[in-house]
């Protein structure tokens, strides 16, 4: 029987996995790319990027360029717990192969 | 659903909304400055022959000047695509270049074949520029914004020379417009379209946004 705890329960959720596999395949995105993507409404999606910032995966920094934008990007860490659901993910397939 | 499958799944909606979000740009910003210049130099070789020569290019001529600079533009965009892989430790036919391979070919194949079926120069101007931007249009769900832009405008300027070169390049009782006349449209187009987006890229700084990814290609 596969160990359900060792997949990250913060990432899990699927709203968090879609952003964190955008911001995986992109460098950096902007709030409004993301939010077009992921067809979320604001207020889902702040509550989101926030828990993932809290957690120290996601990291964001304000712009002005033509109008102000808040550009999103993993951390370090973001990127190894990304990593690391990934693995416990395929594990999981190899697994039942076995 | 057995964990199995349950995991399966997940990857397979991972991976596809990775596919969906990668960028892959097919055409770097130091290439389409070497395409530019390019351009321009063959205008001026064009001016060259016809104004200091006198022996202005025929539509042949014109034909294997252009096919040169795209010969050589090519061999640049091969190399600063393979720079860019290697210094990401990416393949070089990485998932991102075959399918912009793969979307671009049917434009840039139709287009290879009616060039040696057209003999006027101002055609085959006209040819390469609607079917170089469907071409680049072709790859607009993984292209970056200035790329799709730089479709659309070649697009649209072939379209608009479609409808208008007679009026506009040939006013009843003059000649069809010479080789020369059509290279200077194929430097204002080819080169002047290309150093706009090489400018573009770098003051936008996308390029650098696109290298520190993981999953970029370009």
């Amino acid at each position: 029987m596969f160990d359900f705890d060792r997949l990250d329960k913060l990432i899990h959720e699927k709203g968090r996995l879609a952003i964190m596999t955008l911001l995986a395949a992109r460098a950096q995105w902007p709030f409004q790319d993301l939010k077009a993507e992921l067809k979320m409404s604001d207020g889902n999606l702040i509550t989101h990027l926030r828990a993932l910032h809290q957690a120290g995966y996601v990291a964001y920094r304000k712009e002005i360029l033509v109008r102000p934008q808040t550009k999103y990007e993993l951390t370090a860490k973001g990127k190894k717990a990304f990593e690391n659901y990934l693995e416990v993910l395929e594990e999981m397939v190899r697994s039942a192969k076995q | 659903m057995t964990e199995s499958d349950y995991a399966s799944q997940q990857l397979r909606v991972i991976r596809s909304l990775m596919e969906r979000a990668t960028i892959y740009r097919s055409l770097s910003a130091p290439t389409a400055l070497v395409g530019g210049l390019l351009s321009f130099g063959g205008f001026a070789t064009a001016y060259y022959s016809a104004e200091y020569l006198r022996e202005p290019f025929s539509a042949r001529e014109f034909l294997v000047l252009w096919l040169v600079i795209l010969v050589l533009t090519c061999f640049a965009n091969t190399l600063f695509l393979w720079r860019g892989s290697a210094q990401r430790g990416d393949p070089f036919f990485s998932p991102g270049m075959k399918s912009a391979l793969l979307s671009v070919a049917p434009a840039f194949v139709s287009a290879a074949i009616l060039s040696f079926m057209i003999h006027r120069p101002i055609h085959l101007a006209i040819l390469w520029m609607a079917f170089y931007g469907i071409g680049l249009l072709a790859t607009q769900q993984f292209a970056p914004r200035s790329l799709i832009v730089l479709g659309t405008t070649f697009f649209l300027t072939g379209c608009a020379l479609l409808v208008s070169w007679k009026p506009l390049f040939m006013p009843p009782g003059h000649p069809e417009p010479s080789a020369l006349v059509v290279s200077g449209i194929m430097a204002a187009t080819f080169g002047g379209y290309h150093l706009v987006y090489a400018v573009a890229v770098w003051a936008l700084g996308e390029e650098r946004a696109e290298a520190s990814s993981p999953a970029t290609g370009s």
